[in-house]
């Protein structure tokens, strides 16, 4: 089923890596390309248009529906994980106008099949799992005598710590294919987190 | 700035947006790190601003509206995916 327009209008529509690396696929970009001409939030949410509608609304629906992330296929459904990997799922309310078919006697199970969302699943995990650590080393690193510092220097630093950071969450540099390219990048991603890069 | 907290600053930056991108929630205690990456405002940085809270690891990915702060959800656990 093609998303309908009423479901594409001021939403948040997060993406990850392995997402952006799927979108520029279907649209012959790179990601740089793809992350500076349709994402916001540093490479973290879709760009909407002028009013509000998602970009890639066209007349006939989705423009990338193959290629659409996670957030798109599991809809009217959201996903919940933690960092203990329990998983589950809760429903949203659909919007007033929307005109896609509901029904009640479908599982879960199957709709996430449908709508082939696994490999999107997969990938979601493997990066929380990345995240989970680099947020353990977060807390490790923080020890305070450094707020002065910080303070006066951060002014200076921050675009580049920006711009670093969005070329360190870009898979532009490995010409692959995305599930390559997402393998690849997690492991460089994982050494760097570690300070072995 | 020295290396250890360019480099702490430099995994703070990806935590954000790494974490945004999953659908992680940024707490409070972690709004600090988003207040000097994005409004450049380091004056109020406390010490403990980089500290991340454990309560805020938890994705919730889902298509959400930017006008409406909840929406009605049903939880279903995931032994009943039948």
């Amino acid at each position: 089923m093609q998303p309908l327009p009423a479901m594409l209008q001021k939403k948040i529509i997060q993406v990850n890596p392995y997402e952006v690396a799927r979108l520029a696929r279907n649209l012959g970009i790179s990601t740089t390309d793809f992350i500076a001409r349709y994402t916001v939030g540093n490479g973290s949410f879709l760009k909407f248009d002028e009013s509000s509608s998602c970009r890639f609304l066209g007349p006939e629906g989705c423009r990338v529906h193959p290629d659409r992330p996670v957030v798109c296929r599991l809809y009217p459904l959201a996903r919940h994980v933690n960092d203990k990997k329990n998983e589950w799922f809760s429903e949203l309310q659909p919007e007033a106008e929307c005109r896609g078919e509901y029904g009640t006697t479908g599982t879960i199970e199957n709709y996430l099949e449908e709508q082939d969302a696994m490999a999107y699943m997969l990938a979601a995990d493997s990066y929380l799992n990345m995240l989970w650590d680099m947020m353990t080393l977060l807390e490790q690193k923080s020890t305070g005598s450094e707020t002065a510092e910080v303070r006066d220097d951060f002014a200076e630093s921050k675009e580049n710590i920006l711009s670093e950071n969005r070329e360190r969450m870009d898979m532009d540099a490995f010409p692959l294919d995305v599930e390559e390219k997402m393998h690849m990048h997690q492991e460089i991603l994982q050494l760097w987190a570690n300070g072995k890069i | 700035m020295n290396r250890r907290t360019k480099r702490a600053i430099a995994l703070a930056a990806a935590v954000t947006s790494l974490g945004a991108s999953l659908g992680v929630a940024l707490e409070e205690s972690q709004a600090g790190v988003d207040l000097f990456l994005n409004k450049g405002n380091a004056d109020s940085l406390r010490s403990d601003q980089l500290k991340l809270s454990t309560q805020s690891k938890l994705s919730t990915q889902s298509k959400h509206s930017i006008q409406s702060k909840t929406s009605n959800q049903i939880k279903f656990e995931n032994n009943n995916r039948q």
